[in-house]
């Protein structure tokens, strides 16, 4: 038994760790049900949407431990409210119960899933700085790196440092005007760090079960490419010739790729169609939900903070403490 | 395939002068890097079991040259980053202009076509009133 401030902090950390888990579920409930609404909001709001989504089983975790142990310290440990939510024993801890276990695996996974992200940015960072040193001395053209390869490929990447890079295969099928709708295309990807963005977002996804943040990864991944296309305007302010452009580029990529096996995503919600779709309507869609947002927030919290008290009494049911 | 410094400096030597020997390779870093002709050698072997370079034996001494031309090489870097990171549709690394969008067939790319056109023919509609 360990007692003390580290039984204290141990304990917490079984609480996060149960809690955390819990709100993990109906947040990953909840990204299942507005999956398909989410292509009805304006893509700024769909990223703050999927922002929240990924974040918010953190501070979950974090208001339950706060509620938690407020009610232990406090005068309210009598009261009605300690009879749905309580925690005996702050100030001990056992290795060997279920609290040992639920910190240990939590532990486990956090460091695992900290470990592969950072071995996935440094793998990446290592390629990209390949492909900087062979293509040094190269040309630039409207802010992109030209690299000299056949392929048809433009792209941003670098989490600290994004830069753009554009082959001379896809150049040379491009005119002047094509060119500038796909440099400004990367240069605003660039400009607002996506890389950084979407690592840190699957970072957070990585907790959710492996099809959920599969999906919140490409609605996110989608949503700053629905972004940068709107960008794009600002400098050619024709959504058609965007649109053109990007089918263009897709029909040369499929060229150089070559023939891929049969796609799993339906063609009405295959990113490129959403991407055109999104370009060509007048009406962008909805803003962010706010009232939505902070009623499910506090409902996910409260039931979070009770899934830990019944998920306390029904091991302590089912096998001794 | 992750490659070291000196790796990289010299498998752009080889692109760029063509078929050396390790002598020849250490003569030409020594005077800006230092490094023995030891060095060098391991380096060029681990080159060649990379399949990077191809060698072949002359007299006691191998002789090297690139097994991949610069432009493959930078083609499957290119592929490598652009397509590495997990099977996912999305990487998360990296954002690219159409990444995601190779895999339609030509009768769904001809049908975002066809929006395409309906969208200008409709907004030049409305610029003629």
């Amino acid at each position: 038994m360990i007692s003390g401030h580290w039984g204290l902090s141990l304990n917490i950390l079984s609480i996060v760790s149960v809690s955390l888990c819990a709100s993990l579920i109906f947040t990953s409930a909840a990204v299942l049900f507005i999956s398909n609404s989410l292509q009805r909001f304006h893509a700024n709001a769909k990223q703050s949407i999927l922002w929240s989504i990924v974040v918010l089983p953190w501070p979950i975790s974090l208001l339950s431990v706060g509620l938690l142990t407020f009610l232990e310290f406090s005068q309210a440990r009598e009261t009605w409210l300690s009879s749905f939510a309580h925690w005996h024993h702050i100030y001990n801890f056992e290795i060997l119960s279920w609290h040992g276990a639920s910190t240990w695996i939590f532990s486990l996974i956090f460091i695992g899933v900290c470990i592969t992200k950072i071995h996935r940015a440094f793998k990446a960072s290592s390629k990209l700085s390949q492909l900087d040193f062979f293509v040094e001395n190269t040309t630039c053209k409207q802010g992109l790196i030209v690299i000299e390869s056949a392929q048809c490929q433009a792209f941003t990447s670098g989490l600290v440092r994004p830069r753009s890079y554009i082959t001379s295969g896809l150049l040379d099928q491009l005119t002047q005007q094509e060119a500038s709708v796909v440099a400004a295309h990367e240069l605003a990807h660039a400009s607002t760090h996506d890389p950084l963005k979407k690592y840190v977002a699957s970072l957070f996804a990585a907790f959710f079960p492996k099809s959920v943040a599969q999906q919140i990864n490409d609605a996110f991944s989608l949503a700053l490419e629905q972004i940068a296309d709107h960008s794009v305007l600002s400098t050619v302010n024709d959504e058609t010739m965007v649109s053109n452009t990007l089918l263009k580029v897709s029909r040369l990529n499929s060229q150089s790729v070559g023939e891929l096996p049969l796609s799993t995503c339906h063609f009405s919600t295959h990113p490129l169609t959403l991407r055109i779709r999104y370009l060509l309507r007048d009406n962008k869609g909805r803003s962010f939900p706010t009232l939505l947002f902070f009623s499910f927030a506090a409902l996910t919290t409260v039931l979070s903070t009770l899934s830990v008290d019944l998920l306390h009494h029904a091991l302590e049911q089912l096998f001794t403490h | 395939m992750n490659l070291g410094e000196l790796e990289k400096l010299i498998l752009q030597h080889i692109w760029d002068t063509g078929e050396v020997d390790a002598k020849r390779v250490h003569a030409h870093f020594e005077k800006e890097r230092g490094g023995t002709l030891n060095t060098i050698q391991s380096t060029l072997d681990r080159l060649y079991k990379k399949r990077l370079l191809s060698r072949e034996k002359r007299g006691h001494a191998f002789h090297y040259r690139a097994a991949v031309n610069r432009s493959a090489f930078i083609g499957q870097l290119i592929t490598d980053i652009t397509s590495d990171y997990g099977s996912t549709s999305a990487s998360p690394l990296l954002a690219a202009f159409a990444s995601m969008s190779s895999d339609l067939n030509i009768a769904q790319l001809d049908e975002l076509e066809r929006l395409i056109e309906e969208k200008r023919s409709a907004s030049r509609a409305q610029q003629a009133k």
